[in-house]
């Protein structure tokens, strides 16, 4: 079966491309200005080229995500939340506990056999998101990845007060004035994203290790100081990246919705 | 009596000399990165204008952020005493303040002597203040005081803007011009997203009339007739909202100097 999971979120799309449960191919595609409608196909089509999959060989589509309804050739319509426990089930990591970090939302999930039990998410502000670290980054003129790499050679523990992200970018700016080295500056902001994560984190409760998913999974600044501040063990796919889990989550639930039907239809005959 | 205000806010640094209560000479600069040499020149640029120096001054008080880095006061008070007393002096009426700054809104309840009996404050978030108003004119492009207006010329039509993150709420006004939505209308939409936020504030406090909006937000016009009409009251503006903060540590100065002359007659 070929099943196609496409991940539509606030900044990125990514396409998981599934031939009988194993990925044939993954696409991820920078939404910029372009209608999501637009982007959302042309990374369909990207991603079954890449696995040299005609379009008539896809069984089905699945389309998760913030952007999900955008796209319409899509068979089923399924929520994040759904395809990040089915995902992070599918990588066999010895952890129920995942949070997904993307650029508009921290999202911590508890799941049992691929189903998730709790969800708590951030509540509609941008503290500790990808949009933060973004906006916080620009009056260093650093990457974000640059930006994770040279915290790790902090050497002095500076904390910030903001948790706004516009209040917390006057922050930066004050502290930059003030002579602070950036490598400080680097780790105070990442240590604060990690701050806002623990909280979420603390109302699950019983947590010893974590898997992190979504774009800032990627960032080893983050990373570390995830692992400082809460002191749980931090578990990170190798294959696929960890920014296409959601999508593979949605492939996979691709697959069981038409497994199931198909049992249907049999035992009805 | 001569007595000054100096008002260090986060973005703005303000000052008023007056001669027993009446005011002589007021000025407002912008707030530097040193808050001390804010206040000393804001000072100096309204004793110039009083054709004054430092030394006739005889109480001066200080108030704002950055009330504690003015040496040359001889006193500080809390910017909520001062807004609740600057306000009731403007229009005795006045039982409800709502001071919206550049960084911060507060929602303060006064009596009839304009002594402070409740308030509360926003100064975490982002979402109700100035800074809302100062990224939103950023993204459409348009100078701070024309989107007051423009916003009137708008129709709310339910844009889905964010009443809790102006991050998000930038994201949304951005997705909005990309499809787009006329700028009056985006502007009217993120208008109704901000006062709902303040109307929030307002409620804990309670509004009792006469309403009085001081802080540099005061001088949007878009904010207080949207805020006028949802309420169903008429808001009363000071002279100059932004000066309310100064006013009334001027005022609060003379009342020490008084009582501290009458004691000494004792």
């Amino acid at each position: 079966m070929i099943s196609i999971g496409i991940d539509i979120g606030s900044q990125f799309v990514k396409v998981v491309v599934l031939r009988d449960e194993s990925i044939a191919a993954v696409h991820p595609a920078y939404i910029g200005t372009d209608a999501i409608e637009h982007v959302g196909y042309s990374s369909f089509m990207a991603a079954i080229e890449k696995a040299d999959i005609p379009k008539d060989y896809v069984d089905c589509v699945t389309a998760t995500g913030v952007g999900r309804e955008y796209v319409a050739f899509a068979d089923y319509h399924v929520s994040e939340t759904l395809c990040n426990a089915r995902g992070v089930d599918w990588l066999n990591l010895p952890t129920d506990v995942l949070l997904d970090m993307g650029a508009d939302k921290i999202m911590v999930v508890k799941c049992h056999d691929g189903k998730p039990i709790h969800v708590f998410r951030n509540d509609r502000c941008a503290s500790g998101t990808g949009r933060f670290l973004d906006i916080v980054t620009k009056p260093l003129g650093l990457t974000t990845e640059e930006l994770g790499s040279l915290s790790l050679k902090s050497t002095k523990h500076l904390v910030m007060n903001s948790n706004c992200t516009v209040f917390a970018e006057s922050e930066i700016i004050s502290l930059i004035h003030q002579k602070e080295r950036p490598e400080d500056i680097a780790r105070a902001i990442f240590e604060s994203m990690a701050e806002k994560v623990h909280s979420l984190l603390l109302k699950i409760g019983d947590v010893e290790s974590i898997a992190i998913i979504g774009g800032l999974s990627k960032n080893t600044g983050l990373v570390e100081a995830i692992k400082v501040v809460t002191g749980f063990d931090v578990l990170i796919s190798q294959t696929p990246d960890p920014q296409m889990v959601t999508a593979l989550g949605a492939a996979l639930i691709g697959c069981d919705r038409r497994e199931k039907q198909a049992r249907r239809t049999h035992r009805e005959e | 009596m001569i007595t000054a205000g100096v008002d260090v806010g986060s973005l703005s640094t303000k000052a008023i000399i007056m001669d027993d209560g009446e005011v002589l000479a007021s000025a407002i600069i912008l707030t530097m990165p040193d808050s001390e040499a804010s206040a000393r020149i804001v000072m100096d640029k309204t004793l110039e204008q009083a054709k004054l120096s430092l030394s006739d001054m005889q109480y001066i008080v200080g108030t704002g952020y950055g009330r504690v880095n003015i040496p040359f006061a001889n006193g500080t008070v809390t910017e909520i005493s001062c807004h609740a007393k600057g306000a009731q002096a403007q229009n005795a009426n006045v039982r409800t303040i709502l001071d919206m700054g550049g960084q911060d809104c507060k929602a303060i309840r006064c009596d009839q002597m304009g002594r402070v009996v409740n308030f509360v404050m926003n100064d975490k978030c982002a979402a109700g203040t100035g800074r809302f108003l100062e990224r939103i004119a950023a993204v459409i492009n348009c100078p701070l005081d024309q989107i007051g207006s423009l916003s009137l010329q708008g129709v709310n039509k339910d844009l889905p803007i964010s009443t809790t993150c102006a991050v998000f709420a930038e994201a949304d006004i951005l997705k909005l011009i990309r499809n787009g939505e006329e700028i009056n209308d985006i502007l009217a939409g993120a208008f109704d997203s901000l006062v709902r936020r303040i109307q929030g504030l307002l409620g804990r406090v309670g509004v009792e009339y006469a309403l009085c909006i001081s802080g540099g937000v005061g001088k949007n016009i878009g904010i207080v007739k949207l805020l006028e009409r949802n309420l169903g009251m008429e808001v009363f503006l000071p002279a100059d909202p932004q000066l309310v903060g100064a006013f009334g540590a001027a005022l609060i100065a003379l009342d020490r100097l008084k009582s501290q002359t009458s004691s000494k007659h004792n």
